[in-house]
């Protein structure tokens, strides 16, 4: 039976009551633990959210790293790091990842790197899905001239060279200690989370707006009309509980992209200060020196990817978790398999017989 | 002249250390041939060679001022009347000789003529191989450098000759100063006299401009009615010629005239052979061609390993990237390929004297201390790449007749071992020089609010991002921090260009000699009066008047300069004027301040095993392209 509210549960899911061997007593479960036993066989997300949580440990503890080694993110090492010729030494006991193409310790600014990724990935994440949200609800809910507008307005955004505007906006406003605007745009990693944000909420926005148009038609969206709630009200109580499972799904798919939009601004030298740790900066500074060094770009391209990675899966695993007809199709998969090996099982004479034999 | 982009790591090559061909920075020996023993040199062949540096003035001989362009034009495409061997100093490659001239010019007593007398039977390439070159021809470029209509690249070198500025102002339709009395004679006058005036006579601003047989009356030539891009009809005078100069045709109007083939801007330049060039003793032209690939976006790494694949025979740049270099240094098979020579630029760390904090001198004395010199050599490659500098002009243009260097080893900021402040002796110099200023409320560090978040410009190519986090890290530790912004070369020059950007710090500017004389170091980024609205390049403001700060937005109104003391030694010659200069270069150094040295860079080119007789051209600052060979004339290629 559907559990109002929620998840409604779809027919032709095998029934999670009574376990698998289809025996003992009916057992309701709450849609986290419902979400949660989908999530969990999914070896894979959980392996990426265990290294997400390492990420989060290794930007919090990203100072007593730096302290625990004696060197500091922006400390540059040119006697002991490089060569006589400039040239950086690879990994060993004083660095451990080497040391990178400036004399920075590579390790310390791969440490620090990851707090630049997480700062993008939630606050330009964040913003993007805030903004998409909020127009995208509006464009589906209210439809017409205010659709008709919003839609356009996503047009010309999905349009913009994003790259230039970029380069155009750190040229313009990255050469006075005042910024843009009064202050409001200033260089740094804000002006690229702005950036991020703000050019990438159509994507957000289109899904919610086709996620509204399905909803508003649905009768509990016509019972909360009828019984007088204003559109704010049906907006907020009705509509938007049901698009917290899709906007996290697509929240966590797009965090690699924006962590990799971020890792090329920088690495374009339009992104982060050089003061600030990045991974794109280290792959940039690593080019002229990889050929030899190859620590360099190794490191930072390893954790890089390893993130992206890590948010995806976790994306795909709550995708499966949460949605009903893939979680279904999955499950059910899943679970023909593992009837499927039962039934060989079963076939297959015990051992003992099979010697005797 | 400007240094091009910050070709990075090795762009200022140091001499001595490494390489045993090198002796020392300030234009000693260096190395001249790259090849076994018994190598000789034979006519021939095609030199390839790229480069990652486009022109800026469209190869126009009246606009263009740069490096690049200089080095072409004068291993190549062009004649003057006085020029240089394409040697290295130690084998004259200083000094000027008779070019289209027959001699050197002779001075009047009170030095305010100078007369020129001209070889005969010289003629232009084809398609004017019958036309004689004559003293008109002198006549006509300078007057196309002054020409109001034409963005000529360096006319203040020849303010001097009588009539010059009122021609170049529209007030007169010729320069009273020049004259002809026959077609191989030109008398100049000046103004005031000017001890370097046959070293102004060298630059590829005075080649000849040949008249042009269809339109004889027309005043400027060939060039008349190519006021911008007179470059792709220039017929050469030189031992090489634009390919298809032969197409030329100037019978037609100029806009209908073909171009020339050979130039294909941002892409390739092709020179061929000139079969009219004789009489000329300064280049012998081993090779038939030379190709020039230009990738402006190409790597450098990138292209310095197709040299040693054997793809190209060299690359021009000043520098070579740290890897390259190694590479180079440890591989007994390719050393003999790598050449170091000094050069005579540098490259420095300029504080705007019209921006707080560096308004006050003691802010800019502590700085001078503060900055890790050593650290920096050690970033941009080591000593090979980049001796350590204690003041201004390069010691090459500070040697007297007797071979001595005037300012050797002077370093009023000297710390110990050049570290700066990252040594405690060095950081107690600085902070002392600190507690001076007024921006330091009697405490060792910068702490006015002028002193946080300010201002800096440094290049983001090679090994520069770890020189700017250098001084970076240095500056902090006397309470200056930065907003370190890093670009590329051109996006820097176009910034501190202009005045009114009032850019407080600049990390990456260098300067290299228009001619071996230190008058170039101290005209241009040093007086003045040659503070302009555009293509500035006194980039901290030295000698600005209080008009001029005010024009450009600035609050401070008050700087320090020093044009009387540079305008003492310009009508000196010999010894007097070498010692003016160095008293000029210490004057800069202890009483305005605004300019830290980093380095005298010495120059790091590799050849292909192709190339024989390597030649380092002091002038240029480059491979001398007009004295190097092919083996066996190319037939190995």
């Amino acid at each position: 039976m559907a559990q109002a509210g929620t998840i409604p549960q779809q027919t032709g899911a095998p029934a999670d009551a009574g376990g698998e061997d289809g025996a003992g007593a009916v057992v309701g479960r709450s849609p986290w633990q419902l979400f949660w036993r989908r999530f969990r066989t999914d070896k894979f997300a959980i392996g990426g959210a265990i290294f997400i949580v390492l990420l989060v440990l290794m930007a919090i503890l990203a100072p007593l790293i730096s302290k625990l080694t004696g060197h500091a993110q922006n400390e540059l090492f040119p006697f002991t790091g490089l060569t006589i010729d400039g040239l950086p030494h690879g990994p060993g006991r004083t660095f451990w990842f080497g040391v990178d193409s400036q004399g920075h310790d590579l390790f310390v600014r791969v440490m620090y790197g990851a707090r630049t990724s997480l700062f993008v990935a939630i606050f330009a994440t964040g913003l993007e899905v805030v903004v998409g949200t909020i127009l995208g609800v509006a464009a589906g809910f209210y439809r017409g001239k205010v659709d008709t507008f919003i839609s356009r307005l996503m047009d010309i955004v999905l349009s913009l060279p994003v790259l230039l505007l970029a380069l155009g906006l750190v040229s313009a406003c990255g050469f006075t200690n005042n910024g843009c605007l009064g202050g409001l745009i200033k260089p740094g990693l804000l002006l690229v989370s702005y950036v991020i944000g703000l050019f990438s909420w159509p994507y957000i926005a289109r899904i919610v707006r086709g996620q509204v148009l399905s909803l508003r038609e649905k009768e509990f969206i016509e019972a909360a009309r009828a019984s007088g709630a204003s559109d704010f009200r049906i907006m907020r109580k009705e509509v938007m509980p049901n698009l917290v499972a899709p906007l996290v799904v697509y929240s966590t798919l797009i965090i690699p992209t924006n962590v990799l939009f971020e890792a090329t601004l920088s690495f374009l030298g339009i992104g982060v200060p050089a003061t600030t740790a990045s991974w794109g900066g280290a792959l940039s500074d690593a080019q002229n020196v990889f050929t030899y060094a190859w620590w360099t770009m190794f490191f930072p391209g390893m954790f890089l990817l390893a993130t992206t990675l890590s948010f995806n899966l976790v994306g795909d695993g709550l995708r499966d978790a949460l949605d009903p007809k893939t979680a279904a199709l999955s499950y059910k998969v899943r679970s023909t398999r593992k009837q499927r090996k039962r039934a060989q099982t079963a076939e297959a004479p015990p051992p003992a017989e099979a010697a005797a034999a | 002249m400007k240094r091009p982009r910050f070709v990075g790591t090795v762009r200022l090559i140091a001499a001595a250390a490494v390489v045993s061909i090198v002796a020392v920075a300030c234009g000693g020996t260096s190395t001249t041939s790259n090849q076994p023993t018994g190598a000789k040199p034979t006519k021939g062949g095609t030199l390839q060679i790229a480069t990652n540096e486009d022109v800026f003035s469209h190869w126009d001989p009246q606009q263009e001022y740069f490096q690049e362009s200089f080095a072409f034009y004068r291993c190549c495409l062009l004649r003057t009347l006085m020029s240089y061997n394409g040697e290295d100093a130690a084998h004259k490659g200083t000094q000027v000789f008779p070019d289209l001239a027959s001699a050197a010019p002779t001075e009047s007593s009170d030095g305010l003529t100078w007369t020129f007398h001209m070889k005969s039977g010289l003629h232009y390439a084809p398609p004017l191989q019958n036309v004689e070159i004559t003293s008109q021809d002198i006549v006509r470029a300078l007057l196309r450098e002054g020409d109001p209509n034409v963005p000529a690249g360096y006319p203040f070198y020849y303010d001097a000759i009588a009539g010059f500025s009122d021609y170049a102002a529209g007030k007169a339709k010729t320069i009273s100063g020049l004259a002809t009395p026959d077609t191989h004679t030109l008398v100049v006058t000046l103004t005031s006299p000017v001890g370097d005036l046959p070293y102004r006579f060298a630059l590829p601003a005075t080649a000849p401009i040949p008249p042009n047989p269809s339109n004889p009356s027309a005043v400027l030539g060939v060039a008349q009615g190519h006021d911008d891009n007179y470059g792709n009809y220039m017929v050469s005078s030189g031992p090489y010629m634009w390919e298809g100069s032969q197409n030329l045709d100037f019978s037609k109007p100029p806009a209908q005239q073909p171009t020339l083939s050979g130039l294909q801007a941002g892409k390739n330049w092709s020179f061929v052979r000139n079969p009219s060039d004789t009489q000329d003793t300064l280049r012998p032209a081993w090779v038939d061609a030379i190709n020039v690939q230009v990738s402006p976006s190409a790597d450098v790494t990138v292209l310095n390993k197709k040299v040693t694949d054997g793809e190209l025979d060299t690359v021009f740049e000043n520098g070579l990237p740290t890897t390259t270099l190694h590479s180079y240094e440890t591989d007994s098979s390719l050393k003999p390929y790598l050449h170091v020579n000094p050069s005579a630029g540098n490259y420095y760390v300029g504080m705007n004297l019209g921006t707080p904090p560096f308004d006050d001198i003691h802010v800019r004395k502590a700085v001078q201390l503060a900055i890790d010199k050593a650290a920096i050599q050690r970033v941009q490659g080591g000593p090979v790449s980049w001796p350590v500098a204690g003041h201004f002009v390069p010691d090459s243009l500070l040697t007297l007749s007797n071979g001595t260097e005037v300012l050797k080893g002077y370093d009023p900021y000297k710390t110990p071992e050049s570290r700066g402040d990252d040594t405690s002796g060095g950081l107690a110099q600085a902070q002392a020089e600190m507690k001076q200023s007024k921006y330091s409320g009697g405490t060792t560090m910068c702490t006015d609010p002028a002193c946080k978040n300010v201002l800096a410009l440094g290049d983001n190519s090679e090994n520069n991002p770890a020189m700017n986090s250098q001084i970076q890290q240095n500056l902090a530790k006397i309470g200056i921090t930065l907003n370190l912004k890093q670009l590329n070369g051109s996006a820097i020059y176009a910034k501190i260009l202009d005045p009114s950007s009032k850019i407080p710090l600049m990390l990456s500017p260098g300067w290299l000699m228009d001619y071996p004389d230190a008058f170039t170091f101290f005209y241009l980024p040093i007086e003045g009066t040659n503070i302009l609205s555009q293509g500035n390049s006194n980039f901290t403001m030295i000698g600005a008047t209080a008009a001029q700060m005010s024009k450009y937005g600035y609050s401070v109104t008050s700087v320090p300069g020093m044009d009387d003391q540079i305008n003492k030694c310009v009508p000196l010659v010999g010894d007097a004027r070498i010692n003016c200069w160095a008293d000029d270069d210490k004057y800069l150094m202890e009483n305005i301040a605004s300019i830290v040295p980093l380095t005298v860079n010495n120059v790091l080119n590799i050849t292909s095993s192709r190339v024989v007789n390597y030649t380092y051209s002091a002038f240029d600052s480059q491979t001398s392209y007009s004295n190097v060979a092919l083996a066996g004339g190319g037939s190995s290629s």
